[in-house]
């Protein structure tokens, strides 16, 4: 049966993070970002030419919220400065996982649960989006009144030729996100919201989630009360937005999945093609028309072919 | 490429109310394709704007005053290019504030470009329009004083007149950084006046006589089969003195300073390098595009032998993308 209660998010400790062990993520590794993170305003370190975050995590029985620097080392941490939750995920079905999970491009396993703004859309229907909220925005609706926070605002849920987007406006002059467009400071930006990935733990029966969803602050200085601070936003605010419309994906898993793969494969070979770029600057025009079509291929699959989901009331 | 091109400026008569929307066959609802929008390139130079507005996605958008080659009694008309486009004003011949939105006659038109209906954007020769966004203006700067832009000139050049000094042209070089093209513009100077009054097209304001980076880029030309000429969609540049006189006859548009600087300046300047872009008429499918990105990786992987660690995942990557779609296209289209 499909877990729909009882779901619990949590910030992982250090010891989880230790025993997952075959996932190496405390080996030096930083937290690969959405790009939902990188705009909330996340603090980010260049790693193999990636931009990567540093996670939250803690000690077990101490209230101090702690995070691994890029050699694997624990640090203390200052939560006022922002940086990536990557949650933890308790109580699932594990027999539910274990029918569902499937093996991801560097052999983990991956289930998928939920759905969040991660990506951002092509320019071709960000433009389209930009368009039609000023011309017509009663061709956009928000059917489910569903909401994002983002700091302290909330960000609506558009719904759009059968597919879903929310629109936020950037704080970071010169971002530059995946469809390669420059953002100046409050541009009008279309993220899709998309199907949320899950790494399995089968040791522990945990999962914890493939990127870093979103940067969290905390104006609140009381001594360790930055920990139940964040766990807080987990509960009340994550938690509540991440699972909101979880029918959707259960009942197009099939579906969902077919759309993180396209996505993260697309996220691959731009990644890719932008560090070849960076080395070899001789061969820059080659492969910045092969980068211009393959943002075609991303922008087509994104508007003509991407199967419509239905959204249930 | 392209032989025997002539430059002018419009005639009133091409202008005239609402005649200038009819004859370019543009939208009828939109009247404002129809006016005279000012590039960053034409407000640096002094262009006067006689309307502003905001696009749909918060872009400032200028319209000007667009000269033209037409005399009445014994004055120049310029076209007060308001959206609704029917204003005339008279113009002495020394003030500079008019617009250069310049029409282009091909000889041998179809044979050159083609048949081309009138709703078709044709980019032809390159010339600098648009600034540089905020962040690069500064990189461009801290280059440029570092020394680090000189070995990087095109061999092009842009010219402009400074301040509006009637035959004094300033000759800009032309730098290439990360791959894209730009010149520095002075900013026109007004007195009694430290910043603009008008925003350019990346959100900035800009300092009057200070240095603004413009990125050079293809000309858009909108097409009018019937009389078998081009005029550029925005007005391009502004500075340029008509003539140093206060009356004018008929005939004088011929000996004009102004026509002297199109013939001899803005024409060579705009195709240096000669190139006919057209705007393609369908769009790729996925396959296509498919095929042109694996057939690239094929060619780098041949060419840099070196890369071929780097590409073989690319490469995979890209082709199973093609099969989960390929199999999805089928059972959509069954």
């Amino acid at each position: 049966m499909f877990p729909t209660s009882n779901l619990k998010l949590s910030v992982p400790s250090v010891e989880q993070l230790v025993s997952f062990s075959d996932l190496k993520l405390n080996e030096g590794n930083l937290t690969p970002l959405t790009q939902f993170a990188l705009i909330s305003g996340v603090r980010y370190q260049f790693q193999h030419g990636h931009k990567r975050g540093f996670l939250y995590t803690h000690y077990e029985g101490e209230g101090k919220l702690k995070t691994f620097d890029d050699t694997g080392k624990v640090k203390n941490i200052d939560c006022s400065k922002e940086n990536v939750v990557r949650p933890l995920l308790q109580n699932v079905d594990f027999a539910w996982v274990d029918a569902n999970k499937r093996k991801n491009n560097e052999g983990l396993w991956e289930v998928i649960l939920g759905r969040y703004p991660q990506f951002v859309a092509s320019i071709a229907i960000q433009d389209e989006l930009t368009k039609a909220i000023y011309v017509d925005p009663y061709e956009l609706s928000s059917p489910t009144g569903v909401t994002y926070s983002l700091g302290h605002c909330k960000v609506a849920l558009y719904h759009y030729k059968g597919k879903d987007y929310t629109p936020i406006y950037t704080n970071d002059p010169g971002t530059v996100l995946s469809n390669s467009r420059t953002y100046a400071s409050e541009d009008l930006t279309w993220f899709k919201v998309s199907p949320v990935a899950w790494l399995v733990d089968e040791k522990n029966h945990l999962l914890i989630s493939k990127y870093g969803l979103v940067s969290f602050s905390s104006s609140v200085k009381v001594k360790d009360y930055e920990l139940n601070c964040l766990n807080s936003f987990l509960e009340m605010t994550l938690n509540k937005e991440l699972f909101q419309n979880i029918a959707e994906t259960n009942n197009h898993l099939a579906l969902s999945r077919k759309e993180c793969t396209l996505q993260d494969d697309f996220i691959f070979v731009q990644e890719r093609l932008n560090l070849l770029r960076a080395s070899h600057p001789e061969s820059l025009e080659l492969i910045t028309s092969i980068q211009e079509r393959v943002t075609g291929m991303e922008e087509k699959v994104q508007k003509d072919y991407m199967p419509k989901i239905k959204v249930i009331k | 490429m392209i032989k025997n091109v002539q430059i002018n400026l419009p005639d009133l008569t091409l202008y005239t109310g609402y005649k200038a929307i009819d004859c370019f066959n543009l939208e009828k609802n939109n009247p404002k394709k129809a006016s005279n929008i000012l590039t960053d390139m034409a407000l640096l130079t002094g262009a006067r704007v006689s309307y502003q507005y905001y696009t749909y996605d918060h872009k400032p958008e200028q319209i000007g005053y667009t000269l033209t080659r037409t005399i009445c009694g014994d004055h120049i008309a310029i076209v007060n290019d308001s959206i609704r486009n029917e204003v005339y004003a008279s113009y002495e011949g020394s003030d500079c504030f008019g617009t250069i939105r310049p029409i282009l006659q091909v000889d041998s038109f179809e044979e050159t470009l083609g048949t081309i209906s009138n709703e078709e954007v044709i980019y032809l020769g390159n010339y600098p329009q648009w600034a540089a966004p905020g962040y690069l203006q500064w990189e461009l700067n801290q280059q440029f004083n570092e020394g680090k832009l000189k070995d990087k000139t095109t061999g092009e050049y842009f010219s402009y007149c400074l301040n509006g000094s009637t035959l004094v042209h300033q000759d800009a070089p032309v730098y290439r950084y990360q791959n894209k093209k730009y010149i520095c513009v002075i900013s026109h100077y007004e007195k009694d006046k430290d910043l603009s009054r008008y925003p350019l097209s990346n959100g900035e304001d800009y300092l009057v006589n200070q240095g603004v980076w413009v990125e050079i880029s293809p000309v858009p030309w909108m097409v009018d089969s019937e009389r078998k000429i081009l005029i550029s969609k925005y007005g391009l540049l502004a500075g340029v003195p008509y003539h140093p006189q206060l009356r004018f006859k008929p005939d004088d548009y011929e000996s004009t300073h102004i026509k002297d600087f199109l013939d001899n300046v803005l024409l060579p300047n705009l195709f240096q390098k000669e190139e006919v872009k057209k705007v393609p008429k369908c769009e790729p499918t996925f396959q296509s595009d498919y095929t042109f990105v694996k057939e690239r990786l094929g060619l780098l992987r041949l060419t840099h032998p070196e890369f071929s660690e780097a590409l073989d995942p690319i490469l995979k990557r890209v082709e199973r993308m093609n099969e989960i779609v390929k199999k999805d296209y089928q059972k959509i289209k069954k």
